[in-house]
């Protein structure tokens, strides 16, 4: 498309942009080179054209529904719409900031652009526009069946929910950029790729806490009434901040066809986009500078003289742990990739007395287990940074992953001991059940993750590409059968038998002999 | 008899289209070898099967008498291979590293400090000991992998243009360790597309085209065989490969 477009132009560059943005959605591997379609390839897709017809079918029955019953101006409306709006946006504004990050640390041409006759302000502009437009397509092409339903059934008032899922991916784009950019003026260029990429988990994360809220909340008996977030959502409705004309009933106002709202909300979104394009682009041009010009170089590290370790396996663990160490991106990422498990924690602590709230919370540290241990062994095994120098060293490759297993889990029973501790104080007993599951669960995905490894580059993890999404699901599964196992088990049910063999022959069945899966590696990284 | 550091016969190598073909390559103990070839030659391609990262799909390959697909571990021992992009881990500092790299070779830990701190002064790396990698130029990326290459001290050293990215005293200081490599009887095979290196430091030069080698010997052996006595490396190379340039 770009060779129809005048070389060097605003539209140009956006076109390159989108290509860029889009691109980076693809799943990366070691040699820089697609996927090869295969078995697996094919499930996908399968999955992916179900899910569409899913999407497409609700879609399309919401749109019918909404074109039959339109919504009603009321504060309880408004504050229902008003929420959601705000769910969606805490998701856009994550993906704003990891993309915001990405533009100005992870891709490498800003040197060529600075360096070219561009103005500052047009690759700024660019830059943010397309980040909105990669922002907001998904949530678009999720919402088409219902909007085009529902508008061709005589309520085309819904086109609005198109500018206002633009107007929010623009609010978003600028957040996220001031964000980066005044994280940049404050921490500087290494950390701000950290606490950036931590905070975009934790927004993300809101969302979906947000929406557990009512589950959390809730008095664990029925008799004590409707809970306190109840009492709050009736609080903030009887203070009239939800009455129309009321800011905080613009997005439903905007679509129920009142265009002065649509208005409002989009000119805001639009005035707030062109201010930061305009007035941050100096800052964004010495930040980019400074980003792609070089990086200081981390402070020397004390104890370098002390004595080196002594065999492999020591040293290979020895490696891993420093490199982990020094990657509190990566550890983070690991880390907020668990939030949705803290809801089942806050119900098992707050419900500590009981036993169902125990084998839920037991459960849930198993499932916690092992989701750090496949990611740890996926980050270890198969994102090793020089596969080369393993691949030519004098080395027993089946005794090597051991010991990179052998370190993956290190710092996850580290982080599964702290949960340990807390639920030891509640249930000494049911704490030994749930260790043996944490073992039995952190023992199988690393055992999934070792053989069936595949060269991949360890920043994919950081852009949520962690290898084959049916091995992840495999894996979850296993988890899942670990999980319920644990919670039969503090139950006392013998059941739990059932589970942890279903765990085992999964985990089995899975195994790819040394010999296939050094075949497979070498295939991917030689290209032949 | 001399020995043959490397022995390979009929080694080939098919990825969408043949990079090595059927190629018979003999380099002997204690001698500098240099490899030369237009890009897509199969330069690369060969060593790497050579190092045990690439499986060949056709041929043998022997380093030092050990079939090096046959035992692979044992061949491994005697090599080290130090490709153009340096082999190393950002966040480890040139200690860590030498550390691992002696690990994995099974260098006793206490002779491998001692050779770590030997070789990172010789490289003016030692006042950067306990910095990171990542804070490296290329340059000084490419001396730390120089380094892991020769922390284990290896009968075979294989480098794929090794004097890129390197300043004018960095490049000698390498050329001066090679040589000093082949005086202490270690056997030298570098790729360079720099025609003048190989030309003053090489015993023997092989030059390979679409994976086949195409002439061997001394400098004046391949100046007789193409005819261009007294001429350059240069004039020959590019006689016998064509138009092509290195």
């Amino acid at each position: 498309m770009m060779r129809f477009l005048p070389a060097g132009s605003a539209i140009w560059l956006l076109a390159h942009e989108m290509r860029m943005g889009l691109r980076g959605m693809e799943q990366p591997t070691a040699d820089g080179k697609k996927a090869k379609k295969g078995a697996s390839q094919i499930v996908l897709i399968g999955l992916a054209i179900f899910g569409m017809a899913v999407i497409a079918i609700g879609g399309i029955g919401f749109g019918f529904l909404a074109a039959r019953f339109p919504l009603p101006e009321t504060p309880l409306v408004a504050l229902i719409v008003t929420g959601g709006t705000l769910a969606l946006f805490t998701l856009m504004l994550s993906q704003a900031i990891n993309m915001s990050v990405q533009a100005l640390f992870e891709r490498r041409d800003l040197d060529l652009l600075m360096s070219s006759p561009l103005k500052p302000r047009v690759v700024l502009t660019v830059r943010a526009v397309s980040i909105a437009l990669v922002t907001v397509m998904l949530y678009a092409a999720l919402a088409t069946p219902f909007i085009v339903t529902a508008s061709v059934l005589g309520r085309p008032e819904w086109l609005g929910l198109y500018v206002l899922l633009l107007a929010m991916a623009m609010v978003a784009t600028t957040l996220g950029i001031m964000l980066t950019l005044g994280l940049f003026a404050a921490i500087g260029p290494r950390a701000t790729r950290t606490v950036a990429q931590i905070l975009a988990g934790v927004t993300g994360g809101l969302a979906f806490l947000a929406s557990q809220m009512w589950n959390l909340t809730r008095p664990g008996d029925e008799d004590d009434g409707p809970g306190p977030l109840y009492a709050s959502l009736r609080g903030v409705l009887d203070t009239g901040l939800f009455e129309a004309g009321q800011p905080l009933s613009w997005p439903v106002q905007a679509l129920t066809g009142d265009l002065m709202a649509l208005l409002v909300l989009g000119g805001i979104a639009v005035a707030g986009f062109a201010a930061v394009s305009i007035g941050l682009a100096p800052r964004f041009a010495a930040n980019a500078t400074e980003a792609a010009g070089g990086k200081a170089p981390p402070p020397p590290r004390a104890g370098a003289d002390k004595p080196f370790a002594e065999g492999m396996t020591r040293v290979m663990i020895r490696k891993e742990l420093r490199l982990l160490a020094r990657d509190p991106q990566l550890v983070s990422q690991v880390v907020l990739r668990l939030i949705y498990l803290l809801p089942l924690g806050f119900i098992m602590f707050r419900d500590a007395s009981s036993g169902a709230s125990a084998a839920i919370g037991g459960a849930a540290i198993v499932v916690m287990a092992g989701q750090l241990a496949g990611n740890f062994a996926w980050i270890i095994i198969s994102a090793e940074d020089s596969p080369d120098l393993l691949g030519c060293a004098p080395i027993n490759r089946a005794a090597a992953d051991r010991a990179k297993l052998m370190a993956a889990l290190v710092p996850t029973l580290a982080l599964t001991a702290l949960a340990l501790t807390g639920f030891a104080f509640m249930s000494p007993l049911a704490a030994l059940i749930v260790a043996v599951g944490c073992v039995c669960s952190a023992g199988s995905s690393g055992l999934i993750q070792l053989w069936q490894q595949r060269p991949e580059k360890r920043k994919a993890f950081n852009q949520n590409k962690r290898g084959s999404v049916l091995i992840g699901l495999a894996e979850f599964i296993v988890q899942a059968f670990w999980a319920a196992a644990t919670g039969l088990a503090i139950a006392g049910m013998i059941w739990a038998l059932l589970p942890a063999t279903l765990a085992i022959g999964t985990t089995a069945l899975l195994r790819r002999s040394d010999k296939t899966r050094y075949v497979s590696q070498r295939t991917v990284l030689t290209g032949n | 008899m001399v020995e043959s550091a490397l022995e390979v016969r009929g080694l080939r190598k098919v990825f969408t289209r043949p990079a090595v073909d059927n190629l018979d390559l003999t380099v002997r103990a204690g001698e500098l070898y240099a490899l030369l070839g237009p890009n897509g030659a199969g330069k690369t391609t060969t060593l790497r099967m050579v190092a045990g990262l690439t499986q060949p799909g056709a041929g043998s390959i022997r380093i030092f008498g050990v079939d090096a697909l046959a035992d692979p571990v044992a061949a491994k021992r005697m090599v080290a291979w130090l490709p153009d992009e340096p082999m190393l881990y950002d966040k480890l500092t040139p200690m860590e590293y030498l550390e691992f790299v002696a690990g994995l070779w099974g260098v006793d830990a206490k002779s491998a400090r001692a050779k770590a701190q030997e070789l990172l002064e010789w490289l003016a790396l030692w006042e950067h000991r306990a910095e990171r990698c990542e804070g490296f130029s290329r340059g000084m990326k490419q001396k730390a992998a120089l380094a892991g290459a020769l922390i284990h001290d290896p009968k075979l050293l294989m480098l794929d243009e090794p004097l890129t990215g390197l300043d004018a005293a960095m490049a000698r200081q390498v050329k001066d360790l090679l040589q000093a490599r082949v005086e202490a009887g270690a056997t030298v095979i570098l790729t360079t597309h720099i025609l003048d290196v190989a030309e003053r430091m090489s015993d023997r030069i092989g030059i390979i085209q679409s994976g086949r080698l195409l002439a061997e010997g001394t400098l004046d052996e391949l100046r007789t065989r193409s005819g261009r006595e007294g001429r350059t490396l240069e004039d020959v190379f590019l006689d016998l490969v064509g138009t092509d340039a290195p």
